[in-house]
């Protein structure tokens, strides 16, 4: 079940909201076990049969939590950390690798038989989540929670279980057991909420059915507009459907209490890669920088072995995006950006003017989404002639027609990846009766309000409506 | 006045959700969306396994989307939101200011798969001939042009108009039915010359006009005529009367689009002026004698079911004239207007859709009711598509 659904919409949500506040507020535990219960029946809506993986991993990284905590010898706490990451390991390892691995191992000639595994819907985030419970409670980051029920709230919290945001157990440990839900958190949290759906159905869409028709085309023959023009509406594509979706997360997590660390902050307004991912998925690029970065010694270390941990910890995050070359290459691609930024050309990019670093970044980041949208490396190379013009010429109709057919679209993705609403609320009084206290209060519900019908229009009317991070 | 907002905000997000819940729910459930021309999706059956893998959902999913408050209203909002926000293709219909044409996404000519598929459609009609001239019948595969052949011209320059492909699939078709000696006729290569297909193209709709089958038959009779000593008439100008008829067309097209774009069209009849008696028979059931589905009143629109009542799987028309040839016409909606003309030249008409029609094999029809002459009707869409009434 995707949150841009009718199911969820008109059944789930509604559903949820009736049960959880009728049980009065003073029945924390009920209302924490109702939520469980819901999220747990959304995760069965993707398929039962993967519901038992994600009942282990509860169960595992619970057990595993108390072992490791701090009241516990240290040769337990190390069974218990060691036991929870080989655990979390093995499980994406079998789940997300092993056919990649056996069909690079029969490409060199091994002769196995590749398993045909079907992938587990969030199983990514849901284990680095469980992992990183673990990992806090073993370092004394965080205490061990002796109520099973609180760990599987935590790692099946149903806003951001099957994609994301990856949530630190510190961050929602105490609200799980004292959040206060108020009518200011629901109001502001529906807001969230639909904003992401707006941006997820009527920005994300248009420009993955863009990016789906030129990405389907051989790159031989792609005209050099095209190319550019698809590899811009991915951009946006990926970056409207995984920000919507960290939008509803943020936003239901807030309808019921929840407080979730923002996951994007106008990435494609960064002057730099270094900024970029500051700014990109935060919760993943925090999770690997203090779980496998820092622990690697980070950048306190020679300087070869610092390059040498920052390629470990891009080919990871390349390979956590998906079990393919491509992901790889694109972690590859960005370990060189910012190694570059770091020994090479960083300071002379700082003394360019501020146009031109955003321009580099940007064409930085473009390169790296088409590395990431294509098939294989072969298309990527291909697609990237094309980009050149070493495919089917300059130019083409088809670049005419996606702009005219989607205009409105380009125009409001364009908007909306600035930051426009900060820019707003700085100028807009907070107090008051002026238009301009009324736009700010009235404004962005009314505008959400708006952006639900046209959303449910878009939901009664289409079906397009793939989301990009299911696959991780 | 914060608060009132907040207040405010939840009870519409939450009443906006309880209503659509509520109509939802309330809604009668319906079979057949008329303006997408498609069955909706029904409520799916639980099995452990659709449940197990996730299917069931998606298929509620679809379920909900198909059955969603409000949708048919919501479609007619959308096709004329977009068709005023001024994009090129709304619903798969490229809108012109004098025609809405069918969206053809941009393709590569592969001129060798042509060939391939040429081959293959060829090696098929072949069968056919064999069969038809095993006992001394004849055999014609006609191609005929549809909507963006004819309008070609009419297609915005940065869209595609399928100009490239479907003259590669007529010329290497034409190429292999000379080589084996197959009759092919190209109604619009012979259109071209005398003034092209463009006049008798529906600016809403797929199909030919009344005029360009009256074309279309005359020019498959005449083939018939030079190629074979049978005995018939063919109809002219002076044997039939044109009619048209006040109502409005509704075409595919406009119905796609949910009249969001309306283009001014009427459907012409052609009445012969010697009346001939006939009997029909739909699917080996006796029928009243007709072969225009007219409109109850001049008020309200027609569809192209208008010729023949749409499209049947098996229909014979009977004018107990022994002494003329009998005719089998098969093939895709094209046919429907011809066979309103095609009668009258012919003792009998045997007329299948292989898309609907099950029965028995297309040769097996031949072999039981050995018409003199069968003729193929394709437009260049399928013209060397084998499914359906490629040939089976």
């Amino acid at each position: 079940m995707v949150f841009s659904s009718i199911l969820f919409l008109l059944f789930f949500l509604p559903a949820l909201c009736l049960c959880y506040f009728c049980l009065p507020a003073r029945f924390r535990a009920a209302r924490n076990i109702m939520l469980l219960v819901f999220s747990l029946f959304f995760y069965a809506c993707g398929g039962t049969d993967y519901l038992p993986i994600l009942l282990s991993s509860i169960a595992v990284n619970y057990l595993c939590g108390v072992l490791a905590d701090s009241k516990c010898s240290k040769a337990v706490r190390r069974i218990g950390l060691w036991t929870a990451v080989a655990f979390g390991i093995g499980m994406l390892g079998w789940f997300k690798y092993a056919g990649f691995l056996a069909w690079n191992l029969n490409a060199l000639g091994a002769g196995l038989a590749v398993p045909q595994i079907v992938l587990p819907i969030g199983i990514s985030f849901f284990t680095f989540q469980g992992l990183s419970y673990v990992i806090d409670v073993y370092r004394g980051d965080a205490q061990y929670q002796r109520n099973p029920l609180y760990v599987a709230l935590y790692v099946a919290l149903f806003p951001q279980l099957v994609a994301g945001p990856i949530v630190r157990y510190s961050t929602v440990a105490q609200e799980m057991i004292g959040r206060k839900e108020t009518l200011s958190e629901f109001s502001s949290g529906a807001v969230r909420f639909l904003f992401g759906l707006g941006k997820k159905m009527l920005l994300a869409n248009a420009m993955g059915e863009i990016a789906d028709g030129v990405f389907a085309q051989l790159p031989q023959t792609m005209a050099a507009s095209l190319a550019w023009l698809g590899a811009a509406a991915y951009t946006l594509q990926i970056y409207f459907d995984f920000s919507a979706y960290s939008d509803m997360a943020i936003g239901l997590g807030r309808m019921f209490g929840f407080h979730f660390l923002e996951n994007f902050n106008y990435p494609y307004i960064s002057r730099s890669v270094t900024e970029f991912w500051r700014r990109w998925h935060i919760s993943l690029s925090t999770w690997f920088r203090d779980y496998v970065y820092i622990p690697l010694s980070g950048s306190r270390c020679a300087r070869w072995r610092s390059m040498l941990n920052l390629a470990a910890v891009w080919m990871l995050t390349g390979l956590w995006h998906g079990a393919e070359w491509t992901f790889v290459l694109w972690g590859g691609w960005f370990f060189l950006l910012l190694s570059g930024e770091k020994l090479l050309w960083g300071k002379a990019l700082e003394r360019l003017p501020r146009a031109a670093q955003h321009g580099c970044t940007l064409l930085a980041v473009m390169l790296g989404w088409v590395l990431f949208r294509s098939p294989d490396a072969v298309y990527a190379g291909g697609y990237f002639a094309a980009m050149l013009g070493l495919g089917g010429g300059a130019a083409d109709g088809q670049t005419v027609y996606y702009l005219l057919e989607y205009w409105p679209e380009w125009i409001v993705c364009v908007i909306a990846a600035l930051p426009v609403k900060v820019w707003l609320e700085r100028r807009l009084p907070e107090d008051g009766t002026s238009p301009g206290a009324l736009i700010r209060v009235w404004g962005p519900k009314l505008a959400v309000l708006i952006l639900l019908a046209l959303s449910y229009g878009k939901l009664a009317t289409g079906s397009f409506n793939p989301f990009i991070y299911f696959q991780f | 006045m914060k608060r009132i907002a907040e207040l405010f905000m939840t009870v519409c997000f939450l009443g906006i959700l309880a209503a659509g819940l509520v109509v939802t729910l309330a809604r009668e459930p319906e079979a057949v969306s008329f303006w997408e021309n498609r069955s909706l999706a029904e409520f799916p059956e639980y099995s452990a396994k659709s449940v197990g893998n996730g299917s069931y959902t998606t298929q509620i999913e679809e379920y909900l989307s198909d059955h969603a408050a409000l949708r048919t209203t919501l479609l007619m909002a959308k096709a004329r939101l977009d068709v005023a926000l001024r994009r090129p293709v709304v619903n798969d219909v490229v809108v012109t200011e004098h025609s809405l044409l069918p969206y053809l996404p941009y393709e590569t000519v592969d001129p060798a798969k042509i060939d391939t598929w040429a081959v293959a459609m060829a090696d098929r009609l072949e069968r056919i001939n064999d069969t038809v001239t095993g006992y001394g019948g004849y055999f014609c595969y006609t191609a005929v042009p549809c909507q963006a052949v004819s309008l070609a011209e009419d297609y915005p320059w940065y869209l595609n108009n399928g100009e490239q492909l479907n003259q590669a699939k007529a010329a290497a078709l034409s190429k292999v039915m000379e080589e084996r000696g197959i009759p092919f006729l190209n109604v619009e290569t012979a259109l071209g010359k005398t003034g092209g297909s463009s006049r008798y193209a529906s600016r809403v709709d797929n199909h030919y006009s009344m005029e360009g089958a009256f074309e279309t038959y005359r020019l498959v009779m005449e083939k018939v005529k030079a190629e074979t000593e049978l005995e018939f008439s063919i109809l002219g100008a002076e044997d039939v009367e044109l009619v048209t008829l006040p109502n409005g067309y509704m075409g595919s097209r406009e119905r796609k689009l949910l009249h969001a774009a309306q283009r001014e069209e009427q459907l012409s009849i052609f009445l012969p002026r010697q009346e001939v008696p006939y009997t029909r028979t739909d699917n080996r059931v006796p029928v009243g004698a007709f072969v225009y589905e007219l409109p109850a009143s001049d008020a309200g629109e027609v569809t192209y079911n208008l010729y023949m009542g749409g499209d049947v799987a098996n229909t014979v028309l009977d004018t107990g004239r022994d002494e003329r040839p009998s005719i089998l016409i098969y093939g895709d909606s094209f046919t429907n207007p011809v066979e309103c003309l095609t009668y009258l030249s012919f003792d009998e008409m045997h007329s299948l859709d292989l898309r609907h029609y099950q029965e028995m094999s297309l040769e097996d029809y031949i072999q039981q009711v050995r018409p003199e002459v069968v003729v193929c009707i394709r437009d260049y869409d399928f013209l060397l598509d084998p499914e359906g009434n490629g040939g089976g």
